[in-house]
């Protein structure tokens, strides 16, 4: 699966912390390649236009990661062997996910504060630098990326544990729905069946 | 691959665990199925019984349309309880057993003296 070209996020290798965050030189460097482009992020629509591109490329990443994770769930559950590129090529959107999520609330962070500006995903933004602490999704991203370097996949079966209970609660709820409503259709049929006969009667 | 005993434990289970849920949904989704097959034959009975209180249809057609429904819903029931008790596996849902020893009998034969996968056993492709 080919990587989704951004036009903010051209430069690869960037710098990155300890939990897989960006570093402010790396945010930097991104903002410095927008100016080199002639894109002032200081500007407020331009800034917008920025963030909502990153929205949808978010989006797009998001798409590609959730397909990927399906197959890899599908693939640990098979017992199959999980090829080293198919875990790289995952690895890769974990982290380029990040990424848009940390330039997009440190482009949201050079302008002056303002809470009335929703960052993308409904988060609003006080901070230009963002952590797992401060943000649910990096968190999520961090703790998939630290099962996906567990070879057992331990994680990734606990969470198919929880899948499926789920999807037999469905089918539980879908069973209930449609046990009432036989007896409903029962109900309706002896209502018909006695009425006719006490018309004929 | 190797992972240490207690990994293997929880790996096992899991995967255990995964299978027995999988079953189960499988086997609500089936039971499911024939809820929703009642369901309409129960809802096609009614209006056929309006029908007929109504004096549209007559009432050797909807006798006949009761026993066809019937049958049918009968079958399927029938059909879908004989499958998961003989030939379901116990583990996988979609996987079926085909005979005690779990092999699939050929469509050429047992592979006796007589049948074609014999004559063409010992051939030489030159």
């Amino acid at each position: 699966m080919e990587t989704i070209p951004s036009s903010v996020l051209p430069i690869n290798g960037l710098r990155r912390d300890g939990e897989g965050n960006l570093t402010l030189d790396a945010l930097t460097m991104v903002v410095d390649g927008l100016k080199s482009r002639g894109i002032n992020p200081m500007d407020e629509t331009t800034n917008q236009k920025i963030r909502q591109d990153l929205g949808v490329f978010l989006c797009k990443l998001n798409n590609q990661y959730q397909f990927l994770i399906k197959e890899l769930l599908v693939k640990v559950q098979n017992n199959e062997d999980v090829k080293k590129e198919f875990l790289y090529t995952i690895k890769e959107k974990n982290k380029t996910m990040q990424d848009v999520i940390n330039t997009s609330g440190y482009l949201q962070g050079v302008l002056a504060y303002n809470p009335s500006k929703v960052f993308i995903e409904g988060w609003q933004n006080t901070d230009s630098t963002m952590t797992s602490e401060t943000h649910p999704t990096i968190a999520k991203l961090q703790a998939e990326m630290n099962s996906l370097d567990s070879k057992s996949y331990l994680e990734l079966r606990k969470h198919m544990i929880d899948m499926t209970e789920q999807k037999n609660r469905m089918a539980s709820n879908n069973l209930g729905l449609y046990g009432f409503l036989n007896l409903v259709a029962i109900g309706l049929l002896i209502y018909v069946a006695t009425a006719h006969q006490v018309k004929n009667n | 691959m190797s992972w240490s005993k207690h990994d293997q434990y929880n790996i096992d289970l899991a995967t255990r665990q995964i299978e027995i849920n999988e079953w189960s949904y499988n086997n609500k989704m089936d039971t499911l199925f024939v809820f929703q097959i009642m369901f309409i034959s129960l809802l096609f009975v009614s209006i056929l019984m309006i029908l007929k209180a109504s004096g549209v249809v007559g009432g050797p057609f909807v006798w006949y349309s009761l026993m066809i429904v019937f049958i049918i819903v009968v079958i399927i029931i029938i059909n879908r309880s004989m499958y998961t008790t003989n030939r379901r596996d116990d583990v996988y849902w979609n996987k079926r057993n085909f005979s005690d020893d779990n092999r699939k009998p050929s469509p050429l034969g047992p592979g006796g003296d007589t049948t074609y996968i014999n004559e063409v056993k010992g051939c030489q492709c030159t």
